[in-house]
């Protein structure tokens, strides 16, 4: 079926031109993929249209862990150069807006030539910088920074505006989440001696520990509507999904989802507040090292475990980027993950949630990693381009009908 | 109004200026950054490029910065061409001598001539010679290496001290051909003899070769520009070096059908590092002669130090270390290094006593001190000294540090083990220092480091994990190919299996 405007595809890339669907793009994602005109035809499956570089191909360092902002304009993502590690932030054509890399002030690094071949032997610690989560409204984020000097602690801020530190800890602070309110972020702090769930109040300044297990608590992730928050928790190989269902009551309110010996792992709420997607190494193989994700009922009305948790499986035999989770699409109705297929280079899929059907995107992409997906539908992950990782961009179909 | 129109209109000017002044800076600071990137990953050719450019737009009082940075750039590529000379060296004596001890197979005619170039390398002048002489007497189909062999025939004498027989030989040299008239000229200027019209010759056989394409322009190249250095015109030795295409056998040898040998004169990497040597000491010195030297003097003097010492100059190093330790204002780290160094200018000159006096001191006083045992494992295991008792005082002591910051300490660790033949200890000491993500990569790895560990696993018979590093070493430095091909050789021989480079 030929649809009522056409789009052309200035100039290929990855994927080649195919079906798209709807009405107009945002100016950003037209300028973003130098769409000239339009031409093309629907499509039922979910496809890759236009696949390119955030930045170009570069030699000298390895990008990683891209995150929307949520209007969908701007991503931050990882740049590992050296032993450094800095946050990148850059608009969706790929413009440099902010890095992240803070010297032992705490603030943001600027590096001169002549202090850098004055000091023969430098003996500053790396800086290192990660985490990265934005605000509701994308205008501030907050992140994990170890300040050149091996210390972890959030740090907030905004695009070129002066950073504050909001934890200040000698054990190591990380993995902050903004919450959906605005108002607070959740965080992981060893400071009890081993990963606890923390809220920070942005408001009153104050902090409060959120988990009390006897167990290593990881991976928060807040439910849309904020009142809730998934998270792991276990010990060595065998954690589970756990929610805290009424933040005002961590205690009290505290229910896990599964509770199985297999391993699940980075629990991700769907963007409509009513599933949460995690990976699980439970597979028919019985081998440990092979991962699935499990997407359950938010409100805990699911098996935790057995048959009836195994059931819940969309997709087998995927790559377990835990710093990332499973991608959700902005409807909710699908998932995007790498498919651990060594052969093929490591394909994106996406999964239908309802049908459980499964198929392979042509990004021409390989090795990937670390997917999310835009309120727009704009996929971003990592891949392999001449030995070193960097940040791609997809334009997809399913942009179209949103 | 009109004075205050006056105000407005100077304000506006001077802040236009200003603005323009900060402008400028920035570019300027801009152009500086990219260099630090290239240094950062290790990408020194590219950053002496960008700062060639840097240099040509700037007035003389802004220029000691970029200078100093280029010393640095010059002085990095230098140690690494050492550091590939070193191992093509040890490679390049594995194979040439597997090759000659084979039995029942054909010989290339070649193969005394480039063991005769091997032996007169590492200074054994004497087991060149018959090499020479067997290689002359042989009758070669090329003619020009016959008179090649003359001349370095001539040379073996001249460095084991028979004068006459030197002379005799030069005097046989049939110098019509331009390789064979660059080859003169190089060889003297190895040899320290200064030729009058030297400059002359190179020239004339570098136009030579330009009209003529089939003879051996690379090489003639590389022996001009040494010429070039010998005779004070370094700028000129560098601009022929970058047309050289490094990767170029000197013979290649089809010695049956299906059986093919290259051969390599080592010497280029050798002579390039010397070159790089001079001209990072020429850099700093030119910072030297400029306003404001003052925050520099010291690390250069730090830097010339250790260059004289590459280029074997003892006393003038010993000169520069004392000049440094009596005005040195950088802090007790650089204090500790230099005195490892004096140690081992003491050391070459044979003043042993004074050596390990130094050595010993620095080596009790400093065990937690990583930055001056790093020191001393390093030119212990360049001068093959034996490190056991200092192996048993360090091994036994706790690192505090953070891994990463021990990476220099366990690079020396690496290479000391490696002087001692401990070569599984020297590849798990390397391997705490290489990038886990990025192995072989040269912008995540320190080159040299990599060459240490690639010749590690060499000495493993690892061949595999060495010529990887190679491989990838390769697509920056052209010259590795030597290495390259050595190894395969050596590894055809020892798996009995084909390769590049068969010598079956």
């Amino acid at each position: 079926m030929v649809f009522s405007f056409t789009l052309f595809i200035a100039e290929a890339a990855y994927a080649e031109d195919r079906a798209v669907k709807g009405q107009g793009l945002p100016d950003y994602i037209i300028k973003a993929f130098a769409l000239v005109t339009v031409s093309g035809h629907t499509g039922n499956k979910v496809e890759a249209v236009k696949v390119k570089t955030l930045s170009g191909i570069a030699a000298n360092y390895n990008e990683s862990n891209p995150k929307w902002s949520p209007t969908g304009e701007m991503i931050a993502y990882e740049r590992a150069v050296g032993d450094n590690k800095e946050i990148v932030i850059s608009n969706i054509n790929g413009t440099v807006l902010d890095r992240l890399l803070l010297d032992s002030e705490g603030k943001r690094k600027q590096k001169r030539a002549e202090d850098f071949f004055l000091d023969e032997m430098n003996d500053i610690d790396a800086s290192y910088n990660a985490n990265f989560s934005w605000s509701p409204d994308g205008k501030r984020f907050v992140f994990m920074s170890n300040s050149s000097k091996g210390d972890y602690d959030i740090f907030a801020g905004g695009i070129k505006t002066g950073l504050k530190q909001i934890t200040r800890h000698k054990e190591k602070d990380g993995q902050p989440v903004w919450s959906p309110a605005g108002d607070k972020i959740a965080f992981v702090s060893g400071r009890t001696g081993k990963g606890d769930i923390y809220i920070y109040d942005l408001n009153k300044n104050t902090t409060a520990q959120m988990t009390f297990t006897n167990k290593v608590d990881l991976y928060p992730n807040w439910s849309p509507h904020g009142n809730r928050i998934a998270f792991t928790s276990g010990n060595d190989d065998n954690h589970d999904i756990c929610v805290i269902n009424d933040i005002e009551r961590p205690k009290e309110s505290l229910k896990c989802l599964t509770d199985w010996f297999f391993d699940d792992l980075t629990p991700v709420w769907s963007p409509d507040n009513t599933k949460i997607a995690f990976y699980s190494n439970y597979h028919l193989s019985d081998d440990a090292g092979l991962w699935s994700i499990v997407v359950i009922n938010a409100d805990g009305s699911d098996p935790s475990k057995g048959k009836g948790l195994i059931e819940r499986i969309v997709a087998s035999d995927v790559i377990a980027d835990v710093e990332a989770g499973p991608a959700w699409s902005s409807d909710s109705g699908k998932i995007f993950y790498v498919k651990n297929a060594k052969d093929e280079f490591n394909p994106i899929y996406a999964v239908d949630i309802k049908s459980k059907m499964n198929h392979k995107l042509d990004t021409g992409t390989k090795m990937n990693h670390d997917i999310a997906c835009s309120k727009d539908g704009i996929l971003s992950f990592r891949a392999q381009a001449e030995q070193w990782d960097h940040i791609f961009i997809a334009l997809m179909n399913l942009t179209m009908k949103n | 109004m009109k004075a205050d129109k006056k105000i407005i209109t100077a304000f506006i000017i001077l802040a236009f200026i200003l603005l323009v002044l900060n402008i400028v800076s920035h570019a300027a600071e801009e152009g500086l950054k990219k260099a630090m990137e290239k240094y950062e990953t290790h990408r020194y050719s590219e950053g002496i490029a960008l700062l060639r450019k840097e240099i040509d737009g700037r007035q003389k009082d802004e220029l000691a910065l970029p200078y100093f940075i280029l010393g640095r750039f010059y002085l990095k590529e230098a140690e690494l061409y050492r550091t590939m000379y070193e191992t093509s060296i040890m490679t390049t004596n594995e194979y040439l001598n597997k090759l000659n001890n084979l039995k029942s197979v054909k010989k290339s005619r070649y193969l005394p001539y480039f063991l005769g170039l091997l032996y007169l390398e590492i200074n054994q002048s004497k087991k060149a010679i018959p090499l020479f002489q067997q290689f002359i007497n042989s009758s070669p189909a090329d003619k020009g290496f016959k008179e090649k062999a003359k001349l370095r025939l001539g040379a073996a004498y001249y460095i084991a001290g028979n004068r006459k027989m030197a002379e005799e030989q030069w005097a046989q040299v049939s110098a019509s051909d331009e390789e064979v008239i660059a080859d003169k000229a190089y060889i003297f200027a190895r040899l320290n003899i200064k030729l009058k019209d030297a400059i002359d010759m190179v020239q004339n056989a570098v136009n030579l070769s330009q009209k003529n394409s089939e003879k051996n322009y690379h090489k003639i190249y590389r022996e001009t520009a040494f010429v070039y250095y010998k005779n004070d015109m370094v700028d000129a030795a560098i601009e022929l070096l970058e047309k050289v295409p490094l990767n170029e056998p000197d013979m290649v040898d089809n010695i049956e059908r299906n059986k093919m040998l290259r051969f390599y004169d080592m010497s280029v990497m050798a002579d390039i590092s010397t070159i790089y040597y001079y001209t990072a000491s020429k850099y700093f010195n030119k910072v030297m002669n400029l306003r404001g030297r003052e925050k520099y003097k010291d690390l250069i003097r730090f830097y010339l130090s250790e260059i004289s010492y590459r280029l074997n100059m003892y006393d003038e190093a010993v000169r520069e270390i004392n000049t440094f330790l009596k005005s040195n204002k950088l802090d007790a780290r650089y204090t500790k290094r230099i005195r490892v160094l004096l140690a081992a200018c003491y050391y070459k000159k044979n003043n042993r006593k004074q050596a390990f006096e130094i050595w010993d001191e620095i080596i009790n006083k400093n065990l937690q001190d990583d930055s001056a045992l790093s020191a001393v494992m390093d030119t212990y295991a360049e001068l093959n000294i034996d490190a056991t008792s200092m192996l048993k005082l360090i091994e036994g002591q706790t690192v505090s540090k953070e891994e990463k910051k021990m990476k220099p300490y366990y690079n020396s660790l690496g290479g000391l083990y490696y002087s001692r033949k401990d070569y599984e200890k020297s590849v798990q000491a390397f391997e705490l220092v290489r990038d886990k993500a990025n192995k072989n990569k040269l912008e995540s790895n320190d080159p040299v480091f990599l060459i240490r560990l690639a010749n590690s696993y060499y000495r493993l018979k690892k061949y595999s994990e060495a010529l990887e590093i190679f491989f990838e070493m390769g697509k920056s430095y052209p010259v590795v190919r030597q290495v390259q091909d050595t190894i395969q050789g050596v590894y055809s021989s020892d798996e009995k299996g084909s390769g590049d480079v068969r010598i079956y």
